[in-house]
């Protein structure tokens, strides 16, 4: 992980997910860790919307969701020209090859099996914002 | 950074939250057992909700929640890709499997589950969902590929390749993408316009506003003390204007306070579709008004009686099928709930067309109680004489059952009711069915009174229950019995007298009926008429609670703050009643 110099913490983050509790918990980790811009949206449409009207540095959404889910909506993202390149974090139960295929597929960046620890999602952030710079 | 969470700040955000999504739950499961077959968007619903619960529960550290959720998860995998069929007993496992998950949740909020409680409590369900369909031969796999409970894996995140590979798969999509880009946007009419709020950050808006009304009346009486008339005028004037603003803004903060009836109703379905279950009857739930709007802090008062009302209708009311068809009526019996709001009031009726309540029982048990006479009874209407179901010690029903419970009749439902600020009554024909009535205030926070005089003291008489007022004639009172009880003959309509100044045995002037007031008010299905020195004006004031800071006092329903900054206590007439038997029964 890069040292404390390096890091950009006025960089901004979309947290994706129907559940308050896991929306809480994300932003929260992210907060602990130095980073203070953050929205949350819904669904994939929510978050669809919300992505229009600003541009994020970061986007970390769960996949099942109702109206449209993660894979779906990713895979809308990466139609914006700005998010071509902007990382997204899939959070999901399982770690499947099915679920690597369709990451990969919809251009996600990385995954995180939830339930997660804040060490790893923000080992997960800080190494995707690292090679973005 | 922080390594680990520290679950008590998200404990209480998971409860909420689970209880939302296991009342949506409830809701389908509901719908699904009624159509009695099951639409593949159910099923993804399901699922979907029920991933949320286990996913939540694992993160928040619930492991004996989770694991059963997980059980169900996979059942309703195997249903997602059509291993399992829909059947009846799909749903009753379900709906199993629905009342079990919220067993386990009450007990790990209270932190009584081990391995051993509940592997007592589900072993059996975890069986029926992981072997369902095995009998047809049908061998289903134990553990789904899709959905492992735990995560033993060693990978816990990993990095998909960012080469070339995801931008082919974008173009090759485009066009399919662009178009659902646009129905998304179509189905996104629903914009985020609302925020969660902290119920007691409203309390204490709407507790500020009622300060502000105490200030407002302090202003207008200093106001009226001032004896320059122009300078009073001008006071007058500005006032009049400060009022209406008040007013406008009390609106506003008591609207964020409202929630629709659906909330209230939400809870009965399965309640009534488990009694009837039990009771081998066969019972159709219906609701009305559900976008009807209460005061959320009235709910949870309100919740108890309802659920008694709803269990006695289940239990007393509604026939078995075979006596309902024997009698000629729909095998199933129907309870419908109303809600409907007007002048300022709810009224949310609770209807049953079973079996009526057997007037005449009630009266004989009331004569046997000592709440009335055989001559007594001949003025009485019947829904005077039904109304006897109210007072304490009159349950009719010869034999105590498990669903309406014990001991607690249908007195402490309208005592209930009446600490809302409410009254209930209720009609009954024999074999057509049984309606109770619940009139309600809109608020409990503010509530319109008129300032009543006893020798030195006075009172808040809630308008609400005013019938009428009047200086009666000595024709018009006459006193029957021999513990001295005085009625008001008012249009061939024998009212009881209680006369304020004995029942709080306060000294007072006036004790001629002729010289003071007769204020009548409603109790239950019946009147009394209040006898007071005189009343002065009507104003609109903050309810404080009593008990809250000190205890209950008997005949008070809560005080407030006067204009002169002085307490104020607010009459509570069902007590005042009880108080006023005990006092003629000496």
């Amino acid at each position: 992980m890069s040292s404390e110099a390096n890091k950009d913490f006025s960089v901004s983050m979309l947290v994706v997910d129907d559940s308050r509790l896991m929306r809480d918990m994300i932003a929260f980790a992210l907060n602990e860790a130095g980073y203070s811009d953050i929205e949350t949206a819904e669904d994939g449409i929510d978050a669809l919307e919300k992505s229009e009207t600003r541009e994020y540095d970061l986007v970390v959404t769960d996949i099942n969701m109702p109206r449209m889910d993660g894979f779906e909506f990713c895979q809308n993202l990466k139609n914006f020209d700005y998010y071509k390149d902007i990382p997204v974090i899939v959070l999901t139960t399982e770690s499947s090859d099915k679920m690597k295929r369709k990451g990969q597929e919809v251009g996600a960046a990385a995954w995180l099996i939830k339930p997660f620890v804040p060490a790893e999602l923000i080992y997960v952030v800080e190494t995707l914002l690292a090679k973005n710079r | 950074m922080i390594s680990e969470f520290n679950m008590d700040r998200f404990i209480e955000i998971f409860i909420e939250e689970t209880r939302e999504i296991l009342e949506s739950i409830e809701k389908l499961l509901l719908t699904i057992e009624q159509n009695d077959s099951i639409e593949i968007e159910e099923v993804h619903d399901l699922f979907r909700y029920i991933h949320t619960l286990k996913g939540n529960s694992l993160s928040i550290g619930f492991q004996f929640f989770s694991k059963l959720a997980h059980e169900l998860e996979s059942f309703l995998e195997s249903m997602r890709h059509d291993e399992i069929k829909y059947g009846s007993d799909v749903s009753k496992l379900l709906i199993n499997g629905y009342d079990l998950l919220n067993e386990i949740l009450e007990l790990e909020i209270e932190k009584t589950i081990d391995e051993k409680t509940f592997k007592s409590k589900t072993d059996n369900i975890i069986d029926e969902l992981t072997n369902y369909g095995s009998n047809d031969g049908i061998v289903k796999e134990v553990e789904s590929e899709e959905t492992p409970y735990v995560n033993t894996e060693e990978e816990r995140f990993g990095f998909f390749n960012d080469d070339n590979s995801t931008k082919k798969t974008n173009t090759k999509q485009e066009t399919e993408t662009q178009k659902s880009v646009e129905t998304s946007q179509k189905a996104h009419s629903i914009a985020s316009s609302s925020i969660r709020v902290n119920l007691g950050k409203i309390d204490k808006l709407m507790n500020d506003i009622g300060e502000l009304v105490i200030a407002m009346s302090m202003l207008d009486q200093f106001t009226q003390s001032v004896e320059d008339s122009s300078i009073k005028n001008g006071f007058n004037e500005r006032i009049g204007y400060l009022k209406h603003i008040l007013r406008d803004l009390q609106d506003s903060v008591m609207s964020t306070r409202m929630v629709p009836m659906e909330q209230v109703y939400s809870k009965f379905p399965k309640l009534v579709r488990d009694i009837a279950k039990d009771l081998n009857k066969e019972i159709i739930f219906k609701t009305a008004g559900n976008d009807v709007e209460i005061d959320k802090a009235m709910i949870e008062g309100l919740s108890d009686p309802l659920i008694h009302i709803i269990r006695n209708a289940c239990d007393h009311g509604i026939e078995k099928p075979s006596s309902r068809m024997a009698s000629g009526k729909n095998k199933e019996g129907t309870i419908s709930m109303d809600a409907t709001q007007a002048n300022e009031q709810i009224m949310i009726t609770i209807k049953d067309d079973g079996k009526g309540i057997d007037e005449e029982r009630i009266v004989s048990k009331a004569i046997e109680a000592g709440l009335t006479t055989q001559e007594r009874v001949q003025m009485l209407s019947t829904n005077e004489k039904l109304g006897f179901i109210f007072e304490p010690g009159l349950s009719t029903a010869s034999d105590v059952t498990d669903i309406s419970g014990r001991g607690v009749g249908m007195d402490v439902v309208r005592s209930n009711i009446n600490r809302l600020g409410g009254t209930i009554d209720i009609d009954s024909e024999a074999k057509k069915g049984t309606t109770f009535r619940l009139m309600l205030p809109l608020t409990l926070a503010i509530v319109e009174v008129l300032n009543v005089v006893v020798g030195d003291a006075r009172f808040f008489l809630p308008i609400a229950s005013i019938i009428e007022s009047l200086q009666p004639e000595s024709s018009m009172i006459q006193s029957i019995g021999n513990n001295n009880n005085e009625v008001l003959i008012l249009r061939e309509e024998a009212i009881p007298i209680i006369r304020l100044y004995e029942i709080f045995n306060i000294a007072s002037n006036i004790t001629e009926l002729e010289k003071g007031m007769l204020i009548i008010v409603r109790y239950g299905t019946s009147k009394v008429a209040i006898f007071f020195d005189m009343f002065l004006t009507q104003q609109q004031v903050v309810i404080k609670s009593i008990d809250k800071n000190f205890k209950q006092i008997d005949g008070f329903s809560g005080a407030s703050i006067k204009g002169d900054g002085s307490i104020g206590l607010i009459l509570d007439v069902a007590a005042i009643v009880q108080m006023h038997r005990q006092l003629k029964e000496l």
